[in-house]
């Protein structure tokens, strides 16, 4: 009976919530909106963990990067010019294997230049792309990865990530493939934010630096500027 | 859709968040129709947000026939999906 009830109560939340959201522009800004703002948001929380049920012990590592700081502030860099020869270049990988620009030649090549392993819009970045690896091959790209992290960073992130695209290390000399492809921020220690596509004959086809750190570039544009040069 | 929420899944975002271009990706694979506001280009629906949400415009926040998950980790989308016959 009392579980019934508990049934009976929630299936009235959907049109509670409907209900909720339509008082929204009927209430003028003010201390008291925001205190029901507030424990709306509360009540999402507790519900959030009922679902989920609670899990104590060790944290979730896959959802640290949540609770690290948060890494914003603009571009300082600018993309080397479409038609330009990619640079080659030679980095290890996370299980210390060299990997080769040039090894990729003949088909298309996204380089993936991002801050840092472990920080939090990397983290989302690169979970977007390890969720659409087969959209990057089904238009014939493979995608590198490149950070100034060490290889052991990479192996260890690449786990928890699940993330099982190359992930190279620019870490010695720190940062001279960034700085190859003019994306490295001096002053910070690690590239911005950019992606370049490198074509089957070995040009730069595509480049893109967020105007903002925390900027993720749209994955639509991406998809679109592969689907253009493939033809 | 702010202030007057229909049946369907709206994903309130914006253009550079990777999780709502995760959360976008999947519904369309899934080949489930939704609406995405860009809550930059939309001041109703940023308002929208900070009412749910406790001041904050966080992004991905996603309307699913009356329920709200905020900031969800996949499972947690999938989870709502299923319950509400999407999937």
């Amino acid at each position: 009976m009392e579980q019934k009830n508990r049934s009976s109560q929630l299936s009235r939340m959907p049109e509670l919530i409907k209900q909720f959201t339509r008082l929204e522009p009927q209430i003028q800004d003010s201390p008291e909106k925001q205190a029901l703002s507030v424990l709306h948001a509360m009540i999402q929380e507790l519900s959030r963990g009922t679902q989920r049920g609670s899990q104590p012990g060790a944290p979730d590592i896959t959802t640290l990067y949540k609770q690290a700081p948060s890494m914003e502030g603009p571009a300082v860099t600018e993309c080397l010019p479409v038609g330009t020869l990619a640079p080659d270049f030679e980095l290890p990988d996370a299980s210390g294997r060299p990997v080769r620009l040039s090894d990729y030649r003949g088909r298309q090549v996204v380089l993936v230049f991002y801050p840092l392993d472990w920080s939090p819009g990397c983290s989302q970045q690169l979970d977007l792309y390890q969720q659409e690896i087969k959209e990057f091959e089904q238009r014939g790209a493979k995608i590198l990865g490149i950070s100034i992290d060490s290889i052991y960073s990479h192996g260890a992130w690449a786990t928890v990530r699940g993330i099982t695209f190359p992930l190279l290390s620019d870490f010695n000399p720190k940062g001279a493939v960034a700085r190859k492809y003019h994306v490295y921020r001096e002053d910070d220690g690690f590239s911005d934010r950019a992606l370049y596509i490198i074509s089957p004959d070995g040009s730069i086809c595509y480049g893109r630096v967020s105007p903002y750190l925390h900027h993720i570039p749209d994955i639509y544009d991406l998809f679109s500027a592969l689907e253009t040069q493939r033809g | 859709m702010p202030g007057d929420p229909s049946d369907g899944v709206v994903v309130y975002g914006t253009t550079w968040c990777a999780q709502t271009m995760r959360v976008r990706r999947f519904l369309e694979r899934n080949e489930i129709a939704y609406q995405f506001v860009d809550v930059e280009a939309d001041q109703a629906a940023a308002n929208q947000v900070r009412w749910w949400t406790g001041g904050f415009v966080s992004t991905p926040t996603i309307y699913i026939n009356g329920q709200i998950l905020v900031e969800p980790q996949m499972p947690e989308l999938e989870d709502a999906l299923v319950a509400n016959g999407l999937v």
